[in-house]
């Protein structure tokens, strides 16, 4: 039916191009294109896509733009104060701009005749101030205000103690950064109900004094601006309850301590959470003194990520795993370190059970069953770092056969010290995965270059990796002669790459262990290598 | 096995492209069209890309085919991608050093034919070309005529400047 389809297409692309044009105002439309210009004029661009162009600018290259000309002073302007992070010390500066060759500033910037806001605000009147607070929807405080200026901005607050209104009206996210400073709820009334990012960083070196801190600035906020879906909180040694305020959570981004009751609470007051990253300890599990009993699961419907990143011996995120269900979940990073190999293998199989959907999974442990993960059939991307010494090809042989859409493989050493005889990639072995792999587009491994005698002439691999494009090898042990001869030999093993990483190692007196190799040695070995491998093809110059 | 499917597109001037559908569906509109209407020896046509243009573009398509397909939630105003702004590969750089008004022409035809990565290579150009540069320039650079008075362009200054001079 050639006749319809071409029909059906030319009604489609004519909708289309209705829509394209509907939506895209460009200044020619708006007839503001100098004359005379016959040909293609930037002017033409639509100003969507514009837009795009403004978003990559930084704040004073908006406001040359702005001062361009009359069609791109307002884009600009939007730009630089909607998407841009605006400092509160600044805006409240703006108010009384410091000329460049005035020399006889305070450390905030006022001029000595305007010492603190108060004074700014006075000169340059409220209604400067009203106009700016209004245009600010991202703002960061990461420079302390000098009392006075609190004790002003105190003042200001009464005016808009209302929940109603908050002092940026627009406001959808704000950072506040301001380790060691003390009471953070001087800020609260900047955000109101438009507020969808918070971004809190408090650290204080008293862990109770922190949390009682940390808790009533977030109680205050959460009472203002109840609609916020996406929290960073980073703590120190101190922890963060009170999810309950945050219903709408959707991604939490948490560093701190969390214990698992807290976690219990996360999932029942907040089912909304789509992503969690959780960098931290885990507090009160296992501990004796702890008479909490979790129970048995709980859900968490749409989650989708899950990253815990943890300091010591990585109970927190196989406590969580261990403890929730989690139907929907893509992407899972869990480290299961000292955990004893029967109960990885429980663990391991609980996650494949309950989150059918996993594309994407990072595991870090001693005590790995290399072979087990086979079984994660759906999985797009693979990270497993454990101990090397008992990995074996046969072991990719049957992830990669078992697993159809694997495009990212990374096998590394997890965390243990570094000890040659515990690393036991060697380039015979590489190649063999390289042999059962050919289609992976990264890889990290460890290797050992000392294990094969090095000759000026390089061995030319067997197989290759055929689409690898990065390339981690991290550690590498190698003898300082072996350095020309094996970026050779590796330029030939990865032909497509177009990044490497890596840390060299040179062995030490006893053979065994290694030291970090100086980085201009570092730095020499990969630019041979660079030039062996990007060198393809191009002249030498 | 037979050969990978083609399909043939049809510049505004009438001139046609048989290419690998692999490499016409880097286009997310040709990639819908297809689903939608099924495939056909017809040629698609496309009315807002002229010959030259197109061509160029297929070039960009060609040489990243298999690239894996960018994520739909990347957010330009965020931090990183913004440090990111200098950053286009060495092929890509090489590529979109065309002229001014070529240079529109991929941007308009990037965003017609919806090519994310394409788009947003030609959009870092331009931010490239705007970066360092005084308003002065900008206007040389773009062709663009200063509608201000010094009196109005010294308020803006005046009433947006952060802490530039920092």
């Amino acid at each position: 039916m050639p006749r319809a389809f071409a029909t059906s297409l030319s009604t489609y692309l004519a909708s289309w191009a209705a829509k394209a044009f509907r939506s895209q105002g460009s200044f020619k439309q708006s007839g503001l294109t100098p004359e005379g210009l016959g040909r293609m004029h930037i002017f033409a661009l639509p100003v969507e896509v514009f837009i795009l162009v403004l978003k990559l600018l930084e704040s004073r290259e908006l406001l040359y733009c702005a001062i361009v000309c009359s069609q791109w002073k307002n884009l600009a302007l939007d730009v630089k104060w909607k998407e841009q992070k605006v400092e509160l010390i600044e805006m409240l500066r703006a108010l009384s701009p410091v000329e460049p060759s005035s020399g006889d500033t305070n450390i905030f910037g006022f001029t000595n005749k305007h010492r603190s806001i108060k004074d700014a605000v006075l000169t340059a009147g409220w209604r400067r101030l009203n106009e700016l607070r209004r245009k600010v929807t991202r703002l960061q405080i990461r420079k302390p205000l000098a009392l006075d200026d609190i004790n002003y901005l105190m003042d200001i607050k009464k005016s808009v103690e209302s929940p109603r209104h908050a002092f940026c009206p627009e406001l959808r996210q704000l950072h506040v950064k301001l380790d060691g400073q003390p009471e953070p709820y001087v800020y609260d009334f900047l955000a109101g109900e438009s507020l969808v990012q918070l971004n809190l960083s408090w650290m204080l070196i008293d862990p109770d004094e922190s949390t009682r801190v940390v808790t009533s600035a977030l109680e205050r906020i959460a009472r203002r601006a109840p609609l916020v879906e996406h929290i960073k909180v980073s703590l120190f040694r101190s922890e963060f309850v009170n999810y309950g305020l945050f219903p709408k959570l959707r991604i939490l981004d948490y560093e701190g301590e969390l214990s698992v009751e807290s976690w219990i609470n996360i999932c029942a007051e907040c089912p909304l959470l789509e992503v969690v990253h959780v960098w931290g300890l885990c507090k009160g599990l296992d501990d004796e003194e702890t008479t909490y009993t979790p129970p048995a699961t709980q859900t968490l419907p749409s989650l989708l990520v899950l990253r815990t990143c943890e300091m010591g011996d990585g109970v927190l995120g196989s406590s969580i795993v261990r403890t929730t269900n989690l139907p929907q979940l893509r992407e899972l990073e869990v480290a299961l370190e000292e955990a004893p190999a029967a109960e990885v293998e429980t663990l391991i199989s609980q996650i494949r059970r309950r989150s059918p959907l996993l594309e994407k999974l990072r595991v870090r442990g001693h005590n790995l069953d290399w072979g087990g993960f086979a079984s994660f059939t759906a999985l797009r991307q693979l990270e497993l770092l454990g101990n090397l010494s008992s990995f074996t090809a046969e072991h990719v042989t049957e992830i990669i056969g078992n697993i159809p859409n694997l495009a990212s493989f990374t096998i590394g050493s997890g965390g243990e010290e570094i000890d040659r005889t515990t690393v036991a990639f060697t380039p015979a072995l590489l190649e063999t995965i390289a042999e059962q792999c050919q289609q992976l587009s990264d890889l990290d491994v460890p290797l050992n270059a000392l294990s094969i005698p090095w000759t000026s002439e390089p061995p030319t691999p067997a197989y290759q990796f055929k689409r690898l494009k990065y390339l981690a090898l991290d550690p590498l042990f190698i003898e300082p002669g072996a350095m020309e001869p094996f970026a050779k030999y590796l330029a030939r093993l990865v032909p497509t790459v177009e990044a490497f990483e890596t840390i060299l190692f040179l062995p030490d007196e006893t053979g065994t262990m290694a030291r970090a190799v100086p980085s201009d040695y570092q730095e020499q070995w990969m630019e041979s290598l660079f030039f062996e491998v990007q060198g393809r093809g191009r002249n030498p110059e | 096995m037979s050969a990978a499917p083609q399909v043939t597109l049809e510049s505004s001037d009438g001139e046609k492209f048989k290419v690998d559908k692999e490499v016409a569906e880097r286009s997310v509109l040709i990639k819908n069209m297809i689903e939608d209407v099924g495939e056909s020896d017809n040629p698609i046509p496309l009315p807002n890309v002229n010959a030259s243009v197109l061509k160029k573009v297929l070039e960009y398509c060609e040489h990243h085919r298999g690239d894996p397909l960018p994520a739909a939630d990347a957010d330009p105003s965020n931090d990183d991608n913004r440090k990111r702004a200098t950053e286009i590969s060495d092929w890509d750089q090489k590529f979109i050093q065309v002229d001014q008004e070529m240079l529109f022409e991929i941007i308009l035809a990037a965003n017609y034919m919806d090519i994310k990565p394409l788009l947003d290579v030609g959009c870092k150009t331009v931010a490239n070309m705007i970066k360092g540069k005084t308003p002065e320039e900008i206007r040389k650079l773009f062709n663009i005529v200063n509608d201000f008075t010094p009196e109005e362009e010294a308020q803006i200054k005046k009433e947006n400047e952060w802490a530039e001079d920092r």
